[in-house]
């Protein structure tokens, strides 16, 4: 769909549900949520040398985030992303948060550990956030599957889970850089391991 | 990263509130779980030796098989835990020394073996009563005095045991008993949330003290300076985080060792604290030693047993998630009346204190009953055993080919089944059924195909029919939660508007809903063990004999 922006004198293509979640009628889009948008795409810009244009205004859910934090939405209230000198845009924008049914335009879909069955229907990447969002590391199926624990929430049930998990493991589609990985920072750990797909709903 | 800065108005008006942002919180997380050093005050004070050996000479002689001799091991027990966790004053009643030597005395009558004993410890205890000089009460105030720069408090771990800590009576205050507004005594999780201290005490061996608690002042980075002060004669150890599995990827953690010197205290000791924790709940759990199945569909879960503050308690879901509303009866204010649910919170996260809202009375299947009550009202008794009579055909056929078996053709027919032992959750009623008719249709041809029933246009009428069933049964169920759901939050907005002092139990009636008494209990502790119980026996409220 293509939209006016009507202060820039300019056009901008959206996907129909995004152009419908960022309030776009009658074909064009607003000041303010063109200048949302604009600041984020500076942002992704400014990080990532490779990234496409207009990839927050694409269709599909890339990343679904699980997580029992009740407070996750409004934990994002007030923070920004800085990518430099005067390019930031607000974490809420940037993360382009989808409701949680997925119907709603969004790169980014929220959902509570405690749904039932496959938790992320589709996407690349999946954060698991706690200990009961670890558990469910069985109902994903995006390639990448984060899972970030506290000392408190890396227990005796999460550890004899990945170390079922790790029965399965192989290295084949990890792809690290050739430099080696970034150090982590002081006080974090973190592994990582390779599973073959189906290895997923043995366990 | 960064956090928005308010505006200078809106800076001044903030001032009072004093809440973190969460940028600013993780950030100084981060800085102190890097920064943090451990470190440990030891307490030479000869009279504490002498009652551990004390103590120590009691429990070798008692036989803890004799239910009598084992209350005064555990006395002793106590009458030790007191004197050597408290930083009150050795003469303060609400240690209970008195009464806790009255009954050892009493015991010695009839256990012989023991009096020796029990006489040099209460005479031990007598004497430190009447000197009334409590050094780990003076070093605690001597570090209160000298309290660092920052704006934070310091945070005193007060509850070093899970279950009710000897020597911190729960009518503790730290201004009247410490002398300082500035420090904040640590019973509860909820207390670490979004905090940070300027120093953490820890008074004493923290191994038995809650998992969750103890890891988030130990290494969540809530400070950056923990001083465990303990006296010669206690053994304390932190238990260490578990360490990830290595890869060849990422450089293994530096291993910065959190492990205090151990303290010269002989092993039995150790032993000793590890049974009088463990007593505790063993002995509440042998009150609960026929949790039996009601019946073969009545499935096993993991449970954890909550004590509550009028003496009753219950097995709760360890998977489950219950109605906790301390928080709302804490800060009745932000309890928004637009909210049209109650906060609900896991009961692995359960903690003393919390408020936790359950059935007082008749079974735990509240929305069963209201629903029943309904299906009645409207005329279509015996709904519910239509619809669900599909469950026992299920059962029949797993128990005569085996789960396995009835899996194989359920998967043959198409349907996804993870596992062959999730065909129980559907034989019982922990799930009324599957997620959808074909899956419903495909579970069905299998029973009937195991079960030898002949005519497969048969089993989809049947099928079709108990769908139907269900349906209207599931609508019962949802009319049912929206009257138990809107009399609820009437009757706890009410609570929370006047305040209500809740210490132990507040028994809820709700009007038009007559399927048993609803209740909001204080719990008093939670087993952090699970076990195996029935379904049947979840939620079921029942007195407990502490002793």
């Amino acid at each position: 769909m293509e939209v006016v922006v009507e202060a820039q004198k300019s056009t901008r293509l959206f996907a129909k549900l995004a152009a419908l979640s960022y309030g776009i009628t009658l074909g064009s889009v607003s000041a303010q949520a063109d200048e949302r948008l604009a600041s984020a795409e500076r942002v992704i810009r400014a990080a990532l040398t490779d990234a496409a244009q207009g990839w927050m205004r694409s269709p599909a859910i890339e990343c679904t985030i699980v997580t029992e934090r009740t407070s996750f939405l409004s934990d994002l209230d007030g923070l920004a992303i800085c990518a430099g000198q005067g390019v930031e845009a607000s974490c809420s924008d940037l993360l382009a948060i989808a409701e949680s049914g997925g119907r709603s335009h969004g790169k980014t879909r929220v959902a509570p550990a405690r749904s039932d069955g496959v938790l992320d229907e589709s996407g690349a990447i999946t954060i698991l956030d706690g200990a009961s969002a670890a558990v469910r590391m069985g109902d994903t199926i995006a390639r990448s599957v984060v899972v970030l624990l506290d000392q408190s929430e890396y227990d005796e049930e999460v550890e004899q889970l990945i170390q079922t998990f790790l029965g399965f493991a192989v290295d084949a589609h990890i792809h690290a850089p050739a430099s080696g990985v970034k150090a982590l920072p002081a006080s974090i750990e973190a592994f990582i391991f390779g599973l073959p797909l189906q290895s997923r709903s043995q366990t | 990263m960064r956090r928005t800065e308010p505006a200078p108005e809106d800076r001044d008006a903030d001032r009072s509130s004093a809440v973190p942002s969460v940028h600013g919180l993780v950030s100084a997380y981060h800085a102190n779980a890097i920064a943090c050093r451990i470190g440990r005050v030891v307490i030479d004070f000869p009279p504490m030796v002498e009652v551990s050996k004390a103590c120590s000479a009691l429990f070798s002689e008692v036989e803890r098989d004799d239910s009598v001799q084992r209350r005064a091991a555990r006395d002793a027990w106590l009458v030790k835990s007191s004197l050597m966790l408290t930083v009150l004053p050795f003469n303060d009643v609400r240690l209970g020394l008195d009464a806790l030597l009255n009954n050892l005395a009493h015991a010695a009558k009839s256990v012989p073996g023991i009096r020796a004993a029990v006489d040099d410890l209460a005479g031990l205890v007598r004497s430190l009563a009447s000197e009334n000089v409590n050094p780990k009460r003076e070093r605690a105030l001597a570090m209160l005095e000298r309290p660092p720069e920052e704006g934070a408090p310091v945070g005193i771990l007060a509850n070093i045991c899970g279950s009710p800590t000897p020597g911190w009576p729960i009518t503790m205050e730290s201004e009247s008993d410490l002398g300082s507004t500035a420090v904040q005594l640590v019973r509860q999780r909820r207390q670490t949330r979004n905090a940070l201290f300027a120093r953490l005490i820890i008074p004493g061996n923290p191994w038995f003290a809650p998992a969750g608690l103890l890891f988030d002042l130990l290494y969540g980075g809530r400070t950056s300076d923990i001083v465990v002060l303990t006296y010669r004669a206690e053994r304390a150890s932190l238990p260490a985080p578990r360490r990830l599995p290595q890869d060849a990827r990422f450089p293994a953690p530096s291993c910065q060792s959190r492990q205090l010197p151990e303290a010269s205290q002989p092993d039995e000791d150790v032993q000793i604290d590890k049974w009088a924790h463990e007593s505790f709940w063993s002995s509440i759990h042998a009150q609960h030693a026929d949790v039996a199945p009601a019946s073969d569909k009545d499935v096993t879960l993991d449970a954890r047993f909550v004590l509550f503050a009028d003496g009753s308690g219950a097995f709760l879901p360890a998977d489950g998630r219950v109605v906790e509303v301390s928080a709302l009866f804490e800060t009745g204010a932000n309890f928004d009346i637009t909210e049209d649910k109650l906060p609900r919170t896991s009961v692995r996260d359960l903690e003393e204190g919390d408020l936790v809202m359950l059935r007082l009375t008749g079974s735990g299947d509240y929305l069963d009953d209201v629903a029943d009550s309904l299906i009645e009202k409207a005329g279509e008794a015996g709904l519910r055993g239509r619809a669900l009579q599909w469950k026992d055909r299920l059962h029949e056929v797993i128990k005569r080919h085996g789960e396995g078996v009835v899996a194989m053709k359920v998967r043959g027919l198409g349907v996804r089944l993870r596992s062959p032992q999730y065909l129980w959750a559907w034989a019982g009623d922990a799930v009324m059924a599957p997620q959808d008719r074909q899956t419903f249709h495909s579970l069905i041809a299998a029973i009937w195909h195991l079960g030898s029933r002949e005519s497969g246009d048969e089993a989809v009428a049947y099928a079709d029919a108990r769908w139907d069933d269900m349906e209207r049964l599931k609508a019962y169920h949802h009319k049912a939660g929206v009257a138990i759901r809107a009399a609820l939050l009437t009757r706890v907005r009410s609570l929370v508007a006047e305040r209500r002092r809740i210490d132990s139990v507040e028994s809820i009636e709700l009007p038009g809903v007559a399927a048993g008494r609803m209740g909001l209990l204080r719990v008093s502790a939670v087993d952090i063990k699970s076990r195996r119980v029935p379904m049947s026996r979840l939620f079921h409220l029942g007195k407990v004999k502490v002793t």
